[in-house]
This record gives structure tokens, C-alpha cells and sequence, in this order.
């Protein structure tokens, strides 16, 4: 497979446009979000500076699990750069660490050691309040069992991270309805979960992590639950509703029937990262022939 | 986000269900069981409820508890008219007397025994008298034999009869002629009460060598009642109590010598304990069930303080539905028993109410506390696994 794929550092392939996008938090400037070295590392790994380039910066990302002779070490010091307006796929044998990765660039797990530049801000200096806060204007999630809530409607479903952030429910709703019509769900609105199919579900997991317009999203195996033309499906629709100059995609999944449509194939194995490949559109075309 | 919350629980209608029964039955359980416990309590103290001029009652020293009779002297009565601060004192008897029938309480049965208690009025001053007659007037007691009736006690000497005067009874080998019916509170043991004059009481009940129950005592205006208790039994040497705390006194003689505040206490127990494990567990349940909602929502960006907010908010709305429907239950219990006259002084005083709605607040908080507890330590990052 290797042959087909071109092997190239991701950070070199970002358009201009990127540098456009409206990344600006937490009521700071954008002067505001220019991190600079202070010269205060607190391990050997590179000081990160801020690279409006790319959506993701990570630089000795460690993450151990448990303590004593029942420690796992399960990411091994990662590097690794995300570009905006790509769909990068993360993929690896299970238990090579890339839910732990994913966790740790999405806010949701802090790395044991490491630093991490996310949208422009040093997660490490957020407080636990202020991550909370981050992902719910910023980060997106699909996740592989979709999470929708049983007793809401798609459309319902699809306003919670509106209804997070505190918009007046009906304005929510009708905002989720929208994206629901993108998402081709535009007659099931009305539906509760259990009345749609799992393709329908995970479209409307997909509105829902797009409708608060989120530069990074973070997508979990999306396609595990669904059959291969569901799959599919789905994922073709992600690409083509969720991939933007202004917005940086991360899928993790295994399922090699999808890789055609990433941008950058990341490889993990055993904690590490094995190899990062830049598909353009020969390779992505081999792929979906494969 | 409490449109959420409400959404997330009511749409789980099997769990909803489960937790508000748990919680209006754990209400419903409490709230009735202390009304009967406070009303058996309230028709153990019945002679203090339905004789309401006395400021004081003086009597045997020995005396436990309100229908406890030792007999007093005849002196005893001339000995506390001469207690400063004594307004007025009146004899009173109460006595516990085997009733025949003339007319049975059934239909074809005649000269039926009866258990009854006799009340023996001062017959100058009538105190201790019923405020309410349904039939007849208290002036006929002086009639030659007369007597009067409670209402319950006249449903079960003739029962399913319409209310009517004249019948005839024997008590003690004495003729007695029933004048009049009255409405009066209910004794612990739900016998029929019989009122008649002190000096026909005398001989309506079994002779005893002391037949004074208790002196009624009112006090002079503005007369510190209980400074004039202890003066009286000072003087007398007998037992002198407000009715405060002859009412105390008995009650404390019922919760040390009975097994009612015992079974009583098991059962409001039992509907804590059952309102905690149903509501509580069910609620937990609910809340675990849930708990990848719950870490999808946090992954989103929920805070904690609003998870909590979240959880609290269906402990609220299910402690307020299911304390509704078991508090409407008890209340409705009560309003249609209202006029079964045997069950007369049963019922929910907003003391109950109150204190079983923080019963449900407590039983709510531990099973919010448990479901919070879980949310509150789950990682965001458990929705990847």
C-alpha cells in the first residue's frame, strides 16, 4: 500500500487562506493569541511558537495510564502537525493510542507530559473551566456510537452544542434544522433517534458537531457502526459538508474502505507515530480502486 | 439545559414512572402513617380535647395518663376551692361502665352488654359539657335518668338507625333514658361516651369508696396557670397539671408503655427507607444509563456545575410530581374518610405536609448526591472508549 502513497510532511501543504479564519477566543485579540517562547519549558521537547498554519500543533506528547509497576505508557512522545483544511485520518492497530491522542488534542484527557497548541492557544495553560468552555465554541465531535440523546428529535439533537452555548432554544433549533437539510436529514428534523437509521443517526451526529461552526473536528471512528455503504455514505457527506479552508478535520478509524477520502494519513503504532503521508488525488484515487 | 434535563427524564417514561412512584409512595407512607400516629395520640388526650373550660386538672397523684381514674376525696374539692388564685373548681367523673341494652344492636337481639365511658358533670355548672347536640338539648339531662350520647357511640350501640331519643338502657341496675345525641371527639378505644350529672353518675357507675375523678380548676384572670398548679398541689398534696401538660403527660405514658410509636416508627422508617431505595436506585439507574449522554455532553463543552445543575433539576421535578401524587393520596384518604365517624380525628395538619416534603427533599438530595457523584468523575474522554 505504501507504494501508492507519497510520503510528505504535512505542515508544508496549507493554503494561504487559512490564515483567514476566525479563530479568535475567550473575547482576546488576535494580537492577544500570539504565543511566544518564555523560556520557561518544562521538559526538553521544543518550545512551541504559534503557526496560524496549522490547527494542531503537538510537540513530546507523553501519556501514561496508572502508577507504579501497573503503569502503561501508552503515547511515547508524539510530534505532530494538523493543517486547516484538511481531513487527516488517524489510523493504527487498536490499542496503539490513537483515542488517547485524539482525547489529548480534543481537551479531553491532559498529556503526562508534552504541549499542545490547539487552535492557536496553549491547552496546557487553560484551566479545566476554560477547556470547557474552548471545546464547546471550538471542537466539534462525532463520536462512533453517535451519543445522540434518546428523547430528542434529530433536530433537537443537533442544537445541543447551541443549547451549550446558551442561544435561545428556538433559535437553536432552527439553526440545527438547517444543517440537518445539508446533511440531507431535512424531513426527518422531527424524528427521534430511534426512528432513523444508523446512517441517518451518524448524519445527524455530523449536524450536530457542525452547527456551531467548530474549527476542529474530532471524529471517532464514525463509519465502525455502519455497513460499508453507510459508511460510505457518511463519511463522502463529511467530507463535502465538514472540510473548509477554516476548519481542521481529524478522523480516527480503521476502516481502510475510507481512506481514499483523507487528505493526510497519520500512522500510529504502539504509542508512536509510524508515518505521516500526504495523499494527493493519484494516491486517493489508488486507494478507492484498492 | 434544564429543557434537557426534563426531556432526558421524561423520555425514559418506565424510569420516570418508577423513580416518581417510589418517591410519592415513600410520601404517601410517611404522610399517613404520622396523621394516624398524631391522631391516635390526639384520642388518647380526648377528654382534654372535648373539656375545654378547665384551666387545670387536679387529681390523684398516682394518676399516668388522661383516662387513668383514681378516686379523689370528696374534700379534695373544698381543699382547692381554697387555693388562692382558684377561680371556680367543679367535681367530674369519669368512669368506665358496663351498659345493657334495652334494644340491642341488632335487629333481633335484646339486652346486649356494652363497655361504654361515663362522664359525671357538675350538676350546677354542667362544665365538661359537649358544645355541639345533634338531637335534644342539654338542659334535659335533668331529666330523671337522663343521659346523652356521643355520635359514634350511638352508630355502634344502634347501628344503621336514624339518630332518636328515648331508648332505654341499664347501667349498674339503674335505668337510664337516652335525651340526646352529641358531637364529640373520638376516645383511644372508640367506646361510646355517655355524659350524665356527677351525682347520677355516682350511681350509674360501680361503687367504690372514692368516686371523684379529677377537680376541674379555672384560674383567676391573668393568673399564671402554672404557678398555680404547683400551688395547688402544694396545698393539697395532689396532682394539680395544666392541660398542656396533662396532655404531654399522657402521651409521653402512651410512647413509654405501647407499642404504637414503635410500629409507627417502623412504618414511616420503612417509607424512608423504601422511598430512598426505589427513588434513590432507580434514579441512580437512570443517571448510569445515561452516563455516556452525560460524557458526550461534557465532551461538548458542559461543565460540571451544569451537569449538576442538570441532575438536581429531575430530582426536583421528580420529588415534586411524586410528593404531589403521595401527599394528594394521603390528603385524599383523609377527605374521604372525613365523615366515617369512627375515624373522626384523623387527619393531615400542614405540620405533616411540611415535614414530609422535607422528607422527599432529603430523599431526593442522597439519590441527586449518588447520580452526581458518578457524573461528577466521569471522564469526558469516555465517549471515545
Amino acid at each position: 500500500m505504501g507504494a501508492f502513497l507519497t510520503k510528505r510532511l504535512i505542515s508544508t501543504s496549507i493554503g494561504k487562506s487559512a490564515m483567514n479564519r476566525d479563530d479568535n477566543y475567550s473575547g482576546e485579540s488576535k494580537s492577544d493569541q500570539q504565543i511566544t517562547p518564555n523560556g520557561s519549558a518544562p521538559h526538553s521537547t521544543p518550545q512551541l511558537t504559534p503557526h496560524l498554519t496549522m490547527a494542531v500543533e503537538c510537540r513530546g506528547i507523553k501519556k501514561s495510564f496508572g502508577q507504579g509497576d501497573a503503569q502503561i505508557q501508552v503515547l511515547r512522545g508524539i510530534d505532530l502537525e494538523v493543517a486547516y483544511g484538511e481531513m487527516s485520518l488517524l489510523v493504527g492497530p487498536s490499542g496503539c493510542g490513537k483515542t488517547t491522542l485524539i482525547s489529548i488534542i480534543a481537551g479531553l484527557l491532559d498529556p503526562t507530559e508534552g504541549e499542545i497548541l490547539l487552535l492557536g492557544r496553549k491547552l496546557n495553560e487553560l484551566s479545566n473551566r476554560q477547556k470547557t468552555e474552548f471545546r464547546s465554541e471550538k471542537i466539534g465531535f462525532v463520536f462512533q456510537q453517535y451519543n445522540l440523546l434518546p428523547s430528542l428529535t434529530a433536530a433537537e439533537n443537533a442544537a445541543v452544542p447551541l443549547l451549550i452555548q446558551r442561544i435561545p432554544r428556538r433559535q437553536a433549533i432552527a439553526r440545527a434544522g438547517e444543517i440537518l437539510a445539508q446533511v440531507g436529514l431535512g424531513d426527518k428534523r422531527n424524528s427521534l433517534p430511534s426512528q432513523l437509521s444508523g446512517g441517518q443517526q451518524q448524519r445527524v451526529a455530523i449536524a450536530r458537531a457542525l452547527v456551531h461552526e467548530p474549527a476542529l473536528l474530532v471524529c471517532d471512528e464514525p463509519t465502525a457502526a455502519l455497513d460499508a455503504k453507510s459508511g460510505q455514505k457518511v463519511m463522502e457527506l463529511l467530507k463535502a459538508v465538514a472540510v473548509r479552508e477554516d476548519r481542521c478535520v481529524i478522523v480516527v478509524t480503521h476502516d481502510s474502505r475510507i481512506f481514499y477520502l483523507g487528505d493526510t494519513m497519520i500512522t500510529m503504532n504502539d504509542g508512536t507515530i509510524e508515518r505521516i503521508e500526504k495523499m494527493d488525488s493519484v494516491s486517493q484515487e489508488n486507494q478507492k480502486r484498492i | 439545559m434544564i429543557w434537557i434535563a426534563w426531556k432526558m427524564l421524561t423520555g425514559d417514561k418506565s424510569k420516570y414512572i418508577g423513580i416518581v412512584f417510589g418517591v410519592a409512595f415513600a410520601s404517601l407512607l410517611i404522610s399517613h402513617q404520622i396523621s394516624i400516629f398524631v391522631g391516635i395520640m390526639t384520642r388518647s388526650n380526648h377528654l382534654l380535647h372535648n373539656i375545654r373550660e378547665p384551666d387545670i386538672w387536679v387529681m390523684d397523684p398516682n394518676v399516668r395518663y388522661v383516662d387513668e381514674v383514681i378516686g379523689l376525696s370528696e374534700d379534695a374539692l373544698y381543699q382547692v376551692r381554697g387555693v388562692e388564685g382558684v377561680r371556680w373548681a367543679v367535681r367530674f367523673e369519669r368512669a368506665t361502665v358496663r351498659t345493657r341494652l334495652a334494644e340491642g344492636n341488632h335487629p333481633k337481639a335484646r339486652g346486649d352488654f356494652r363497655q361504654v365511658i361515663l362522664l359525671g358533670l357538675d350538676d350546677t355548672t354542667l362544665i365538661g359539657a359537649p358544645r355541639k347536640m345533634l338531637i335534644g338539648s342539654m338542659a334535659d339531662l335533668k331529666q330523671p335518668d337522663a343521659v346523652i350520647i356521643d355520635q359514634a357511640g350511638y352508630e355502634f350501640l344502634w347501628p344503621k338507625q336514624p339518630l332518636r331519643i328515648g331508648q332505654i338502657l341499664e347501667m349498674n341496675d339503674h335505668r337510664a333514658v337516652l335525651v340526646g345525641v352529641c358531637d364529640s371527639g373520638q376516645p383511644f378505644q372508640s367506646q361510646p361516651i355517655f355524659f350524665t350529672l356527677y351525682s347520677r353518675s355516682i350511681d350509674f357507675s360501680p361503687p367504690e369508696r372514692r368516686m371523684l375523678s379529677y377537680v376541674l380548676v379555672g384560674a383567676n384572670e391573668g393568673e399564671d396557670q402554672k404557678k398555680l398548679a404547683r400551688r395547688i398541689a402544694q396545698k393539697t398534696h395532689l396532682q394539680a397539671l395544666t392541660v398542656e401538660e396533662f396532655k404531654w403527660k399522657t402521651i409521653r405514658f402512651y410512647l413509654a408503655t405501647t407499642g404504637i410509636p414503635i410500629n409507627f416508627g417502623i412504618t414511616i422508617t420503612l417509607g424512608v427507607i423504601v422511598g430512598i431505595a426505589i427513588a434513590g436506585q432507580t434514579f441512580y439507574l437512570f443517571t448510569l444509563e445515561n452516563l455516556r449522554q452525560f460524557g458526550a455532553l461534557k465532551a461538548m463543552g458542559l461543565s460540571n456545575s451544569r451537569v449538576v445543575g442538570m441532575i438536581l433539576v429531575q430530582g426536583t421535578i421528580v420529588g415534586i410530581v411524586g410528593y404531589g401524587i403521595g401527599i394528594g393520596l394521603a390528603a385524599a384518604f383523609f377527605e374521604g374518610t372525613q365523615n366515617q365517624i369512627h375515624l373522626k380525628g384523623f387527619a393531615m395538619l400542614p405540620e405533616i405536609m411540611i415535614g414530609t416534603g422535607v422528607v422527599v427533599v432529603v430523599i431526593v438530595l442522597l439519590a441527586s448526591l449518588l447520580s452526581i457523584r458518578k457524573v461528577l468523575v466521569l471522564e469526558p474522554a469516555v465517549v471515545f472508549r
